[in-house]
């Protein structure tokens, strides 16, 4: 069997798999095409069954229903120790009682893949990758969380795997090593070619690093796509609000345009306005839908007396200023707008955002707007964005068992 | 703040606490009489003895002699008898298979037990310490009647028209053998349990991601992190068994073949009433169990480069 999609060989193809542990669903039904050389990364919430959907293709376990092929071959019945692929576990799982270099030589010499003077240069090859060479007499417990898990890493891809397995390698490392960890791993994926598959619930671990990400909730896949594509189009509510940060607007669709839509959301009981969405496929005149617009494509601006509220075809609102909140290299407001819901807009500090200093200071980020630096609390603002970052959501489309 | 300088500087106590040197030592003083107490002079007493001409059924301290050691491997015209080397023999011989047995039944029983949920562990685990509490000789007691002719497993055999004739078990090397592995299964059980309840899991796992199959992942991962489980429960099956008596008296009744060292220290003191014979076995037994458990302790040291402990 050689399946392949878009052209691209699939490395490791999820055919209609589902794991059921008891009588509940861990992995229910998914099917994944993962491409040769590609960094995927599976991404959701824990319980999602990511970890449940790796340990299916390092075989630890087997699913309950499905096929699974590595390069190309079924695998169904064929244990761990004969799959080519490697894992770098969580919790790293280096062997106490060795010392580093073997460690790294115990997949060479359990496989006689190498001489013995062949497994000691690989080992030492592979120990330099990770920018170890001089750690190999060290044992496990003298080296830092982030050399055990280079040890880890190393350890894996001597094997020249197949497919190398991740799960959550990054979750014990601090926030600044995480970040070095991260480029480091991305580097050497591309340095080695190898195919890695990618377990993560941090969802900026997985925008940063992957080529591709598989979006996980409840057992089920709810969209694969490019890390731009899942932040920029995400196709379900959860989607939107697990990636990122997203302001959702419960509203019902008014009018179809040839190209866009307008959606009237807020409350019935006034507070009502009209949104503007590019039009998507199936929508239909009276429906129910979700509207949902990033933070940080809100512009935001200060009324100035009457202000003439000239159309310039972006979506708008009045609101108020309920909390400025200064996080470094953006600062966030939260709005509140009529029909009593509120907003969470983000802009840049490109200017100086310091809400004490004189008006002079301007963002230029962004949407043309005047500037919104040194807004401060209960001042009354406008809210506009462009119809194109609006997104219309369909609740149905994502599938999600409740 | 001065009245308390004045307070702390006088007084018995003031004295000790600005001498540690004092103060350590009354401290290992209670530890110290007990330890001379109940194992320095007994032992010494021991010593003593062996060195002794016999007198039935006391001590002569009066007259010194090493005959004791010498006849522990000569017979009465001086010659070289091998009687008691073969005992000996064939407790130690005993001992090491008993702890080869306990150790392949105990290690996978062991395991399977620290698999479990946690409060399956704690049933299965008080499952094995519950025959402690009967006493030792009334089980082996139990082990009679079911072994012998007329016993529980003949009966059942027959019946079940498995066998025609009784088997004729009792008294017989390999029913003390069973006996003493019966009786000190526990002790390997419980330190490997302790040992294998420690060790990490995940491991065997990664052991087999790395392409390990089932055997090597035992010889290179779980065998030498559970060591130290391994070490200790040898010992403390090892040990009592070479000195033991109960389980060879019982099951063995002294027949040829079965006799170990306890019995014979047991005979010398109460039947022979040779105490100072008695003693040299005694004493000899345990520079013998000395030997063996340095020379283990070696082995085991060598296999793991000292690493699991």
């Amino acid at each position: 069997m050689n399946k392949s999609t878009e052209g691209a060989v699939s490395s490791v193809e999820l055919v209609g798999i589902s794991k059921k542990f008891g009588d509940s669903f861990a992995v229910d039904n998914i099917s994944l095409s993962i491409r040769e050389g590609e960094f995927f990364s599976l991404l959701g919430p824990s319980g999602c069954g990511k970890t449940t959907t790796l340990r299916m293709i390092a075989g630890f376990e087997q699913p309950t229903s499905g096929q699974l092929y590595i390069a190309g071959q079924p695998v169904a019945g064929v244990p761990a120790f004969r799959r080519n692929v490697n894992t770098v576990f969580q919790n790293y799982a280096l062997f106490p009682h060795m010392n580093v270099a073997d460690n790294v030589a115990f997949g060479l010499e359990a496989t006689h893949a190498a001489s013995k003077t062949e497994i000691a240069s690989r080992v030492q090859d592979a120990l330099d990758l990770v920018r170890l060479g001089n750690y190999g007499k060290r044992r496990p417990r003298q080296l830092s969380g982030g050399q055990q898990q280079r040890v880890a890493l190393a350890r894996a891809l001597v094997n020249r795997p197949a497919v190398l397995l991740l799960d959550e390698p990054l979750g014990a490392l601090d926030q600044k090593l995480r970040k070095e960890m991260q480029i480091e791993l991305k580097h050497l994926q591309s340095q080695v070619g190898i195919t890695f598959i990618f377990v993560t619930h941090d969802q900026e671990e997985a925008l940063t690093m992957s080529d591709r990400i598989a979006v996980m909730s409840n057992g089920k896949v709810l969209q694969v796509d490019s890390p731009a594509a899942i932040y920029e189009r995400p196709n379900c509510k959860f989607v939107a609000d697990f990636i990122g940060q997203s302001n959702f607007f419960a509203g019902r669709v008014t009018g179809i345009d040839s190209d866009s839509v307008t959606v009237a959301v807020g409350g019935s009981d006034g507070g009502s306005f009209a949104v503007q969405a590019p039009r998507t496929n199936g929508v239909q005149a009276g429906q129910e839908v979700t509207v949902a617009v990033r933070p940080e494509k809100i512009g935001l601006r200060r009324v100035v007396g009457s202000d003439a509220i000239h159309s310039n075809g972006l979506n708008r609102t009045p609101g108020r200023i309920q909390r400025v909140i200064y996080m470094g290299t953006s600062t966030q407001y939260v709005v509140d707008i009529p029909g009593g819901s509120t907003l969470t807009v983000e802009r840049q500090n490109s200017g100086i955002a310091e809400p004490n200093l004189p008006r002079f200071a301007r963002n230029t980020q962004g949407i043309d707007l005047p500037g919104d630096s040194g807004l401060v609390e209960h001042e009354e603002v406008l809210l506009e964005w462009s119809p194109a970052v609006t997104l219309l959501l369909d609740k149905l489309r994502c599938h999600l068992r409740q | 703040m001065k009245q308390l300088d004045i307070k702390e500087n006088r007084g018995l106590a003031a004295w000790v606490r600005r001498r540690p040197g004092v103060q350590a030592a009354g401290l290992l003083l209670p530890g110290l009489i007990a330890f001379g107490l109940f194992f320095v002079i007994p032992l010494l007493i021991v010593v003593g003895v062996s060195f002794t001409a016999k007198k039935a059924g006391t001590v002569d301290w009066t007259h010194w002699t090493l005959n004791n050691y010498v006849s522990l491997v000569t017979n009465f015209a001086g010659d070289f008898d091998p009687l008691y080397l073969n005992i000996f023999l064939r407790s130690l011989w005993f001992a090491l298979l008993t702890t080869v047995i306990c150790l392949l039944v105990g290690y996978p029983l062991a395991y399977f037990i620290a698999r479990r949920g946690e409060k399956w562990r704690a049933a299965l685990i008080l499952l094995i310490m519950i025959p402690f509490w009967t006493n030792f000789l009334v089980r082996t007691y139990a082990l009679q009647l079911i072994f012998r002719k007329e016993g529980l497993l003949n009966s059942l055999l027959l019946d079940g028209h498995i066998i025609k004739q009784p088997l004729d078990m009792m008294f017989t090397p390999g029913l003390v053998l069973f006996g003493l592995v019966y009786g000190y299964l526990p002790f390997m059980v419980l330190p490997l349990y302790a040992s294998i309840e420690k060790f990490d899991f995940s491991l065997l796992e990664a052991a087999q991601d790395l392409g390990a199959g089932t055997f090597r992942t035992l010889r290179k991962v779980l065998l030498p992190l559970t060591m130290p489980g391994v070490v200790a429960g040898s010992i403390l099956v090892f040990i009592p068994v070479v000195g033991s008596y109960v389980t060879s008296d019982l099951l063995g009744a002294q027949s040829s073949g079965t006799l170990m060292v306890g019995n014979t220290i047991e005979n010398q003191f109460l039947k022979s009433q040779n105490w100072p014979l008695g003693s040299a076995m005694s004493l000899v037994l345990m520079a013998v169990v000395l030997l063996a458990i340095i020379i283990y302790f070696r082995v085991a040291r060598g296999d793991k480069e000292g690493a699991a402990l």
